[in-house]
């Protein structure tokens, strides 16, 4: 256990350090992995992620790590997770995306699927113009090519 | 300041800039019945949805949905088509999936994520034809024929298999046969058939007879008011021991979950609403299914 008390530097895309203890650290599989691989060094490069989202992962990942560690009264201390959870996921298009494409190149597991989850309830119940603009993507159909669409979907376009 | 700023829109993200696996992996756990809506978003939305990775995703990461489908239709002057329960922002209803083949008095049996739609009345002739659908893209295609024309028969799957019972009048080596899903060929099955003096013919009134596939069995009621179970791996078509008791509380709602049988006893005859049946116990009666009440649990149809 005298391990967990080992500070590890992550150092984001700025080259700004984040020093957390290894148990966050091996939050991020990639990291765990490296440790694993005998990467000793106290300081990791996370070249492709910056300051204010590292910042962000490594808040969920320093939370979900002491809630691991508390003894007893798991429901209770699960009921806040998700509490936690929820809240640190209510966050505007973009940084939901940083989140997801940080937590995906680290293997946060939990956050990446926070985060799907997030995305796949937002989209759920909007309008294919809605998805589009909240989304930040071009509708690449021509009108004949969305009438086959459409027309595929007969079924649940009805009035 | 000007520098700033053009970094700023750089970083600017997009659901398009998210891995495939990943947008892959959100469009999985977004309930299946936004998929139509979501498909006109992008082509690459729609090859996403349209694609059997996603549903093989989605069992991987159990979020599989069940869908209920319905060959609904008032004969003579309407013949029957499939609907599917469909709930949008407003409403839980059936809506008609026109492109789907669909016959009177046809069997039908499910594997996976398909239907097979066996048989039937065609003009008020019976018909051989079989057709396969997939009910994850709502596409059918036809599959080879069956041996002998049918209408009102019943069918199961097992293993891999479809077996198709009765639907012609009776004779004693054809009146069982089986398709095999892998080799996509059928067979006749030599079947040892019970007494039963009928025509052969199952009653599909209103809501077809009640079946249930159990156990690697097919339980069925035939018209005279017995419980025949056909296994496939003696090839007999009998009568359940048990039948009396079986047939005391089923009706054509019950369902099978995990090989056992349930049903709503609207008579509360064992004093709980739902009750269930294990064709394997060693006592094999009708048992309550405790902790559910019916009121709290059954009348939310909220999405």
């Amino acid at each position: 256990m005298s391990e967990s008390n080992k500070k590890i530097s992550l150092i984001s895309s700025e080259g700004e350090a984040f020093e957390v203890s290894e148990a966050v650290a091996r939050e991020f599989e990639i990291v765990a992995h490296m440790l694993e691989d005998g990467c000793s060094g106290s300081s990791i490069p996370i070249t492709t992620v910056d300051s204010n989202i590292l910042g962000k992962v490594i808040e969920y990942c320093t939370k979900h790590v002491e809630v691991g560690n508390v003894e007893g009264n798991s429901e209770k201390a699960e009921k806040d997770l998700e509490e936690f959870d929820k809240r640190f996921i209510a966050v505007e298009m973009n940084t939901l995306f940083s989140l997801i494409l940080a937590a995906n190149y680290l293997n946060v597991k939990g956050l990446l699927n926070i985060g799907c989850q997030k995305v796949a309830d937002t989209i759920k119940d909007m309008k294919p113009e809605e998805v589009r603009s909240i989304f930040n993507i071009e509708n690449d159909y021509t009108p004949a090519e969305e009438e086959v669409v459409r027309k595929e979907n007969e079924w649940a376009f009805q009035p | 300041m000007a520098q700033k700023q053009e970094e700023e829109e750089e970083v600017k993200k997009s659901f398009a800039h998210l891995p495939y696996d990943v947008t892959e992996h959100c469009l999985a756990i977004a309930p299946r019945r936004h998929y139509p809506n979501l498909s006109l978003a992008s082509k690459s939305f729609r090859r996403i949805l349209r694609s059997p990775e996603l549903y093989q995703r989605r069992s991987t990461l159990g979020v599989t949905e069940p869908v209920l489908y319905a060959s609904v239709g008032f004969p003579p002057s309407q013949t029957p088509s499939w609907h599917t329960l469909h709930r949008n922002h407003f409403s839980l209803r059936l809506l008609k999936i026109a492109s789907l083949p669909s016959r009177l008095l046809s069997a039908v049996a499910t594997v996976g994520t398909e239907m097979y739609v066996l048989g039937g009345s065609v003009g008020g002739n019976p018909t051989s034809d079989v057709n396969l659908i997939d009910c994850r893209f709502h596409t059918s295609q036809t599959l080879p024929r069956m041996k002998r024309a049918l209408s009102r028969a019943v069918a199961g799957a097992i293993d891999g298999k479809v077996y198709v019972i009765g639907g012609c009048r009776k004779k004693s080596d054809d009146w069982v046969e089986v398709f095999d899903v892998k080799t996509q060929a059928w067979r006749d099955m030599p079947a040892v058939l019970p007494r039963a003096h009928w025509e052969g013919q199952f009653s599909h009134s209103f809501l077809g007879p009640p079946l249930a596939v159990m156990d690697g069995k097919i339980f069925v009621l035939d018209p005279s008011a017995t419980c025949l179970v056909f296994d496939p791996s003696v090839g007999a078509l009998v009568e359940w021991d048990d039948g009396g008791e079986l047939m005391s509380l089923w009706q054509a709602s019950s369902c099978v979950v995990d090989d056992k049988l349930y049903t709503i006893d609207t008579g509360r005859s064992l004093k709980y609403p739902i009750v269930v049946y294990d064709p394997k116990a060693k006592v094999k009666r009708w048992k309550p299914v405790y902790g559910v009440n019916l009121r709290r649990d059954l009348l939310p149809f909220d999405s």
